[in-house]
């Protein structure tokens, strides 16, 4: 690919996924500049890979596939020291008390935040690009993982959003 | 119900405005010159130490010492050319982030376990001859003569002890990479 391709394909990435990165790395990194450090590295790491970008698959997977991957290696560098769970954990946790959820949009969207930073990936891989509105074989393609298993994840990952935040908000 | 969720998380405000296209050039050029330097370094220690024990050849004058001398300056450049070498394979290539993430992890995780597994072979392991001698000669030739025996044994042990324990480090390193590939199914 040449360098204008290059810029171009970035510049359209950008444009059309820019936005979702925004809220990515809100879900891998808590502290506001790291999380500035890392959405300069995951822009960075789209521009020089689009230098390979062939087409092989659609933009929108690989703009995924690229920040998934640096997010990933960034949280797997930052919380060696911190405790992650799996969505199967997750169901069997009690609700806690920082998902008390029923109060507003911005603690909800907290709430959800705060447990999407617990899981590791590919969990948290999987119920990002599911509230990105992804379905499963796009995920499936994304994370590399069968899409069977990625539609369990999924079926897992209704089930506690449910229980967490619709029976909150109902009750 | 979770269509709720999801509209609240894509309605969510995000705080960054994206950099501007000569910024990540810069700063993607700013990576390639981070890892010269890194390269420069290491290659500037190399000479350094290459300096270094040229002058013990040439300052001491026990045979066992001087050989030793030669035979560490011999692993340094050893050492250099492998880094040289491998400088291209230290890190995956830009666009292999765009792999799906198990395939990307799983490569990772293998570069990783094959640097650490192999780093005796080029990187320990031809500075072991050099640096013994060199412990030998000077265990040799410092002591009084009545503690020699002592001396060679004490230089002996550390020796094990230091080597034996970047040993054992090292394959738990690769142990544990080895089970992260294997939970991949790698």
């Amino acid at each position: 690919m040449t360098s204008a391709n290059q810029d171009e394909s970035y510049r359209l990435a950008v444009s059309e996924h820019g936005a979702a990165l925004g809220r990515l790395v809100r879900a891998y990194e808590a502290d506001p500049e790291l999380r500035r450090d890392l959405l300069q590295d995951i822009h960075i790491g789209l521009w020089r890979s689009f230098a390979g970008f062939k087409g092989q698959c659609s933009m929108r997977t690989w703009v995924y596939r690229v920040a998934h991957n640096i997010a990933a290696s960034h949280v797997t560098r930052r919380m060696r020291m911190r405790k992650q769970v799996s969505l199967d954990m997750l169901e069997e946790l009690p609700d806690g008390e920082n998902l008390e959820v029923s109060t507003g949009e911005k603690q909800k969207l907290e709430a959800l935040m705060a447990m999407i930073q617990t899981l590791g990936p590919p969990d948290r891989q999987v119920i990002l690009l599911y509230l990105e509105d992804l379905d499963a074989a796009a995920i499936s393609e994304i994370v590399g993982l069968k899409p069977g298993a990625v539609a369990t994840k999924i079926h897992r990952i209704k089930a506690v959003l449910a229980r967490r935040f619709h029976e909150r908000s109902v009750s | 119900m979770n269509d709720d969720i999801k509209t609240l998380w894509r309605n969510q405000q995000t705080e960054y405005a994206p950099m501007p296209l000569d910024e990540i050039r810069k700063r993607a050029g700013q990576f390639h010159s981070r890892v010269c330097w890194r390269n420069i370094r290491e290659y500037a220690a190399s000479a350094f130490l290459v300096c270094i024990f040229g002058f013990y050849i040439w300052l001491f004058p026990a045979p066992l010492m001087r050989l030793g001398s030669a035979l560490i300056i011999v692993a340094l450049l050893y050492v250099a050319w492998q880094l040289h070498r491998r400088g291209a394979a230290m890190a995956l290539p830009a666009e292999a982030s765009a792999s799906a993430w198990t395939d990307y992890y799983r490569r990772e995780l293998v570069r990783q376990r094959d640097a650490l597994q192999s780093i005796w072979k080029w990187y320990l392991g031809p500075m072991v001859p050099g640096l013994v001698v060199f412990l030998l000669g000077a265990a040799l030739q410092t002591p009084p003569a009545a503690h020699k025996q002592e001396w060679i044994s004490i230089t002996i042990t550390f020796g094990i002890v230091v080597f034996g324990g970047v040993w054992a480090l090292n394959a738990w390193g690769v142990r544990k990479l080895q089970r992260k590939i294997d939970e991949l199914g790698g």
